[in-house]
């Protein structure tokens, strides 16, 4: 008995922990039953709309304007095209400069009298004794007359050999630094090697402690590297008796240089120099166009530039007037290689000139299409002998490629344009598929905007619009008015620049001279027209103020504008969305079963009947959630009103099959079928104005058989 | 929510635990008694004499929970091992809390069973109590010396019908009704207990203390004040006001041992010896645990309109709408920001008084025990209790005991248990309809009790 108890109790305990402890892995899960809302919506008349502006007038109700871009004509297509162009030049030494060469000749008193006593004639033998002897006393000095120097070596090779002189001067000082004055001061100077005389002269008087500067013109002459100076003769009248201090170290010295040398041609060592410093200008020829500045959005420049010139030169480049937003400008220096055995050397170079502003007339001022180069051609001192000519010459060839402007400025021509053409009517897919006359509006007009983007006159004449529906049915655009739109020019003013601002035309059609309400309730879906634009009809008026951007658009626009007071009949509405349930079926998988119902208010004068079609990816029709639910519209007073919303509630069931089935859907199709309301008493016939408050509040709850699980 | 059923299902892993431990005693006791049978035969065990001897033994005051440690011993050293588990509640049953917690369906049958319980609110508390505890007694002094460790598992919770009615049944049944959810609250704690205490007998006076170092490992608590959810017809909103405050003490998993939680707690035991029997009161578990700063708060007190999500055009509704419909969002939307700052938890303290004596027979002890016992939960009532102990002179002893009071009503309850040398077996219940029929009636335990003495 004990030991059986015993057992028992194990074995309750065994099975308790086997029931607990074998227990399957499944979750804890249950059915429970969720009502919950999911979406809402309000659908006003912005949303019905679409691609449209409503506005709402004073007295709430709404007017329906409506724009559609019938022709756009860009600015880079028709005037801002600029050629691409290549342009040769070329540049010749403009100067040759040569180093300075001088010489400095001091003879002192002691010198000369030294000399005196050594010269072979007794007179000035004695006078040269007579200076010396009386040194630092004071007695009349006499007469000397026929005194001469051997020649002075006027060295310069170390600059230059040869130079045909184009231009250029010497100049002679000469000091008396004694107490006697010198007369007939005869001098010459000889090209060292060839004796050939280059300049004689002969100074009449030089008082004491007094001196002469004199400046010769040597244009013409040809000068070797080695130049002798002497002075023929000079002769003194003495001091006419009067005791004078006679200083051996008084002196007499001459100073004279060549200087201001333009050279035709030169064998020489030159000096650092710019060859060439000049601004040359190249212009384009853009048929009529004359632009005077341009913008640059792209394009390039690329210049070759050719040296004959046997120096390596140093070739800086900028085009003048040329500046980005940062105020850089366009500038390179290059050094270009010594022409050799007169074959010339050859460098490239390209600018971007993406975001340049360039100015176009000239470096006066005063041209068009032009742009101005400055070009420095500078050789450093090599110290080697080089021969240079003013024939030698810098060869440029410009290329302008690719330009695309962002801006232009100046006379942009004149052009007759023609364009014929359609373009989509959207405002009419919003009724695709209705029967014309489906919607009946009470009043329209329309105007034709033409609005002007660029800076240049025109004339815009509209020679025929016509409207096509989807049948085919094709209504023309006629205009009765006295000054009809249609057919006749109308004149377009320019744009203002600074900031851009577009010139702006409304042409207005209405309804009471036009058959405008038969055009539009023809629904067309796109519009036929046959424009013809003319600019700077007065051709040019000397102001280059044209002006265009790579923006400016000069647009040709239809301009609806319906009050908005309808009658529908079968008006119909329909639309595509994307449906989707989830990414993965295990989102619904715990849904068992349930409700969706849709709950609406409409304010809307419209009694609607609503159909939505789900399709899977393959355009199949997978489900129809809704068919033909009836959407009641709002009671109307009086006055044809809608002042309450009207509750409709639509329920549809969705089991778990058509849970799963609808999971496949892809998008959905949502039709409407809107009529006025005929049950209204007074109100039936009439137009219904639509008021801005009026609107479909929709929203989407569900019940489901929700499975929770643990 | 997730994380809630994540630790009950760890509250389940470690009733399996004990329920092995379980097993695996009742196996050595099996095969240890096959072998004493000459030692039971020996008949030690004192019980023929007219006084009422409280002991580990005869458990009269475990009534609903455990046996209290605190409790005279004369024996030198006494090391036992206790496991219990009681639930008690006045509409959901055993069998519900375990589909619930422990996998399974729950149909519509069973839910409307389980809802059909009267009363506009749900009460319910269980509790897991698993450890060892020693005692050592100084009889020269009459001084008891007591050190215990117990594994500490319990929650209560006093919710709305309307509440439990949501979770089972979903909304649509409050269609344009609104279910209160006011004044609710739920608490989910574990915790390690760790006791030091003694005790004294001074003539017919025993009285002991106890004091626990309370180890914190989980806590969920939930606390909500005027919370309400209004479902208009078809769905077309929903109303919800809400206030409410949510703590928990570890996000995720948490080491048995670790520490979020400190606390601490204690114990009173005082027993008095009339001429004719025993009158004894005790409490149990007055403390409280203090929860950590890193504990994760949120708490909001407001209202929502939800009429779902806006669709800006009903006519280009795509996949990312219906993408954002889901509970998260909706959440994200009217969830309080979470903060981390400590709180604490106030332990369900047990107040018991009873008062035991012997009937005279000639082979079979009877002792009568009578009391009433309470616990400092919301609404729970003061439950009173007869419990009578057969004790056999083969060491074999048996008691059935009747109650009424707490969440439940009416409770009957039986225990076996047998007695050798040195070792001592208690295995019973006090809740046997709700073992029997556990998806019926809504209150049950288990208690198991082995004691070595030496």
């Amino acid at each position: 008995m004990k030991k059986s108890t015993t057992q028992i109790l194990a074995l309750i305990l065994i099975g308790i922990v086997f029931l607990v402890g074998c227990k399957k892995d499944e979750k804890t899960e249950w059915d429970t039953e969720l009502l919950t809302p999911i979406g809402r919506t309000t659908l006003s008349i912005d949303n019905l709309i679409k691609d449209s502006l409503a506005k709402a007038n004073g007295d709430n109700t709404v007017n329906l304007t409506y724009r559609s871009t019938i022709y756009e004509l860009s600015l880079a297509d028709q005037f801002i095209k600029i050629p691409d162009t290549s342009i040769q030049q070329n540049i010749s030494v403009s100067s040759l400069a040569l180093s300075q060469t001088s010489i400095d000749i001091k003879n002192s008193l002691g010198s000369l009298a030294q000399n005196l006593q050594a010269s072979s004639d007794p007179s000035q033998q004695f006078l040269g004794g007579f200076l010396i002897s009386n040194n630092n006393k004071n007695v009349a000095i006499p007469a000397l007359n026929g005194y001469n120097t051997p020649p002075f070596v006027f060295d310069g090779s170390a600059y230059f050999q040869m130079i045909e002189i184009e231009k250029g001067s010497l100049d002679f000082w000469v000091v008396n630094h004694m107490p006697i004055p010198i007369t007939n001061v005869a001098f010459e100077i000889k090209n060292h090697t060839t004796g050939t005389v280059i300049l004689t002269d002969v100074i009449p008087y030089i008082s004491p402690y007094d001196s002469v500067y004199k400046i010769y013109d040597i244009s013409g002459k040809t000068v070797d590297g080695a130049l002798d100076f002497r002075i023929s003769n000079f002769n003194s009248p003495g001091s006419g008796g009067v005791p004078v201090l006679i200083d051996t170290n008084d002196y007499i010295r001459v100073w004279g240089r060549i200087f201001n040398v333009v050279a035709k041609r030169a064998i020489a060592r030159f000096p650092s120099q710019d060859l060439i410093s000049s601004d040359q200008e190249i212009t384009q020829t853009i048929g009529e166009r004359k632009f005077t500045y341009v913008d640059c959005k792209s394009g390039e420049l690329g210049v070759d530039i050719s040296s004959s010139i046997q120096e390596k030169l140093r070739i800086t480049y900028r085009l003048k007037g040329a500046y980005n937003k940062n105020g850089k400008v366009i500038e390179d220096i290059s050094d270009v290689a010594p022409s050799v055995g007169g074959v010339p050397t050859t460098i490239s170079k390209n600018f971007d000139l993406s975001g340049f502003s360039i100015g176009l007339t000239g470096s006066k001022g005063n041209n068009f299409n032009t742009y101005t180069q400055v070009v420095v051609a500078h050789i450093d001192s090599s110290g080697i002998l080089r021969e240079i000519t003013n024939s030698d010459s810098l060869y440029f060839t410009y290329r302008l490629k690719n330009i695309k402007p962002n801006y232009i400025k100046g006379y942009a021509g004149r052009d007759t344009i023609m364009f014929q053409g359609n373009s989509p009517f959207s405002f009419s897919n919003l009724f695709a598929g209705n029967a014309p006359n489906a919607l009946d509006f009470q009043d329209v007009s329309l105007s034709l905007n033409i609005e002007n983007g660029l800076g240049v006159d025109g004339i815009v004449k509209v020679n025929s619009l016509s409207g096509k529906n989807a049948n085919g049915n094709v209504v023309n655009l006629q205009d009765n008015s006295a000054s009809p739109v249609i057919g006749q020019p109308l004149t377009i003013n320019r744009a203002q620049d600074f900031p851009l601002r577009p010139a702006k035309h409304d042409f207005q059609i209405n309804s009471a001279t036009s058959n405008i309400k038969n055009f539009l309730t023809n629904l067309p879906s796109s519009i036929d027209y046959d424009v013809q634009i003319r600019t700077n009809p007065n051709g040019n008026q000397q102001t280059y103020d044209d002006f265009a951007y790579l923006d400016s658009r000069l647009k040709v626009n239809l301009d609806l504008n319906i009050p908005l007071s309808v009658k529908a009949n079968n008006l119909t509405l329909r639309d595509t969305f994307g449906f989707k349930l989830g990414n993965s079926p295990k989102e619904i998988d715990n849904i068992n079963s349930g409700t969706l119902y849709l709950i609406t208010y409409n304010k809307f004068p419209l009694k609607g009947d609503i159909t939505l079609v789900v399709y899977d990816s393959l355009n199949n029709p997978i489900d129809t959630l809704l068919s033909n639910y009836t959407l009641v519209p709002g009671d109307v007073d009086a006055n044809c009103r809608v002042n309450d919303a009207k509750k409709n509630v639509f329920s549809i069931p969705v089991s778990s099959t058509r849970i799963h089935k609808l999971f496949s859907g892809y998008k959905a199709v949502l039709t409407a079928v809107f009529n006025t309301q005929t049950n209204n008493g007074s109100c039936n016939g009439q137009y219904y104005k639509i008021y801005s408050d009026y609107k479909l509040d929709a929203k989407i709850t569900a019940q489901f058989n929700y499975k929770v699980k643990l | 929510m997730h994380n809630v059923v994540m630790n009950f299902r760890k509250a389940i892993e470690m009733r399996k635990l004990v329920l092995t431990l379980l097993l695996f005693f009742v196996i050595i006791e099996w095969s240890f008694s096959q072998k004493t049978d000459s030692i039971l035969d020996s008949n030690i065990v004192v019980i023929s004499t007219g006084t009422v001897r409280p002991s580990f033994f005869n458990h009269e005051l475990s009534y609903l929970a455990d046996l209290p440690t605190l409790l005279p011993e004369y024996r030198k050293n006494g090391l036992a091992f206790t496991a219990s588990f009681h639930q008690n509640s006045n509409s959901l049953p055993l069998g519900f809390v375990m589909k619930f917690l422990a996998k399974g369906e729950i149909n519509t049958a069973y839910k409307d069973r389980i809802t059909s319980f009267p009363g506009k609110r749900i009460r319910y508390e269980d509790e897991l109590k698993a450890g060892l505890s020693y005692q050592h007694y100084f009889s020269k002094n009459k001084v008891v010396f007591y050190a215990s460790y117990f594994h500490r598992n319990m929650r209560y919770a006093d919710i709305t019908k309307d509440a439990l009615n949501l979770v089972l049944y979903g909304n649509k049944m409050y269609e344009d009704k609104t279910a209160s959810l006011s004044n609710m609250n739920f608490e989910n704690l574990m915790y390690n207990q760790f006791s030091l205490g003694i005790g004294k007998q001074e003539g017919k006076l025993f009285a002991a203390v106890n004091l626990s170092f309370l180890q914190g490992f989980m806590d969920n608590q939930l606390r909500t004040t005027n919370a309400g959810i209004y479902t208009a017809p078809y769905g077309e909103y929903i109303d919800a006001k809400y206030g409410f405050t949510y703590n928990q003490a570890n996000e995720g998993a948490s080491p048995f041992f670790g520490l979020k939680g400190a606390g601490f707690s204690g114990d009173v035991h005082v027993g008095y010896q009339f001429e004719k029997g025993l009158l004894q009161f005790d409490v149990q578990d007055l403390g409280l645990i203090m929860w950590g700063k890193e504990s994760i708060n949120y708490g909001k007190d407001t209202a929502i309109h939800f009429e779902g999500v806006v669709i800006d055009n009903i006519l280009k509704i795509n996949s990312s709408s219906f993408g954002r419909l889901n509970v998260d969002s909706i959440v994200k939307d009217v969830a309080a920001e979470k903060t981390n700052r400590q709180y604490n938890t106030y332990l369900p303290a047990t107040l018991s008084l009873s008062f035991s004596h012997r009937l005279k027979t000639k082979t079979v002890g009877i002792q009568m025990n009578y009391g009433i016992q309470t616990r400092w939960l919301s609404n729970y009532y003061v439950m009173a209790y007869v419990k009578s102990n057969f004790l056999f002179q083969n060491g074999l002893v048996t008691s059935v005991s009747i109650s009424g009071g707490g969440y439940s009503l009416f409770n009957l309850g039986a225990e076996i248990g047998y007695t050798t040398r040195h070792i001592n077996f208690m295995f019973g219940t006090h809740n046997l309809l709700g073992l029997v029929a556990p998806n019926h009636y809504p209150s049950s335990s288990l208690n198991l009790r082995l004691q070595y003495s030496f």
